[in-house]
């Protein structure tokens, strides 16, 4: 099925912008991102092998965690940086 | 079942950790949201740190920018949007932690669940910051994700 809709120019940036970093064209991003409001995926087939590749890791919940607190800060710092500029 | 009508607010480890782990308590509090089960609150912000968090996340895991865009896509579809929130707290350690507290107030969320050891300190009140938060917001909790969902399992049993 084929739909024209209008969007703001505000919308169609975010949509470039966001398409143009998932290495895809606006159209199929966009009819992903409908596709994914029609038919939401689970939590864990969002996460797909990469549940696998944490189980295999043999890190623990609070491991990784700390893992993914110390990727938040660094993550920050590295915008407070951009900003700073 | 799980069933409570806690208004809350969780932090961008949380969604990244769910992703991860989805069968996890961080993967646990994710899918008390989707089923409606809490009313998750969510800003640009929010959104924004997800997205951004994709580019520091340990490269061992191999998560995609794609995963971590879907799931922030879904943020829509379970959370509630708020467009602004007012800066009302200024966090004393972690300036970028203060969001998350304006954002917990700005929709009357009783509960941050965070593994953010300066959002948990605020719980702390032996520490001036702690004293000073719960005399500002006594309503607000920060917990973890293992907390929270131990909290929602406990009132669960309770009905």
């Amino acid at each position: 099925m084929s739909i024209t809709i209008a969007l703001s120019s505000e919308v169609e940036a975010i949509l470039k912008d966001r398409a143009a970093a998932a290495g895809e064209d606006v159209a199929t991003y966009a009819a992903k991102v409908l596709e994914s409001i029609a038919r939401p995926k689970s939590l864990e087939e969002l996460s797909g092998p990469v549940h696998r590749r944490f189980i295999e890791s043999g890190a623990t919940e609070d491991e990784l965690g700390e893992e993914l607190e110390k990727a938040k800060h660094a993550m920050r710092a590295e915008r407070r940086a951009r900003d700073s500029k | 079942m799980i069933r409570s009508g806690h208004h809350v607010v969780f932090d961008c480890v949380v969604f990244a950790q769910a992703l991860i782990s989805p069968t996890g308590p961080a993967g646990e509090c994710v899918n008390a949201a989707r089923r409606g089960l809490v009313r998750l609150f969510v800003s640009e912000y929010l959104v924004g740190e997800i997205r951004e968090l994709d580019r520091k996340i340990p490269a061992k895991y191999e998560v995609t920018f794609q995963q971590v865009n879907d799931l922030a896509d879904q943020l829509i579809l379970f959370g509630t949007f708020v467009h602004v929130v007012p800066s009302v707290y200024h966090h004393p350690y972690d300036p970028d932690d203060s969001h998350y507290v304006d954002l917990a107030i700005a929709t009357n969320s009783s509960l941050v669940v965070s593994r953010d050891r300066h959002l948990l300190d605020l719980m702390d009140q032996s520490r001036t910051d702690g004293k000073d938060f719960f005399q500002r917001f006594p309503h607000l909790k920060v917990v973890t994700p293992d907390n929270f969902v131990r909290q929602l399992r406990a009132e669960n049993q309770k009905t």
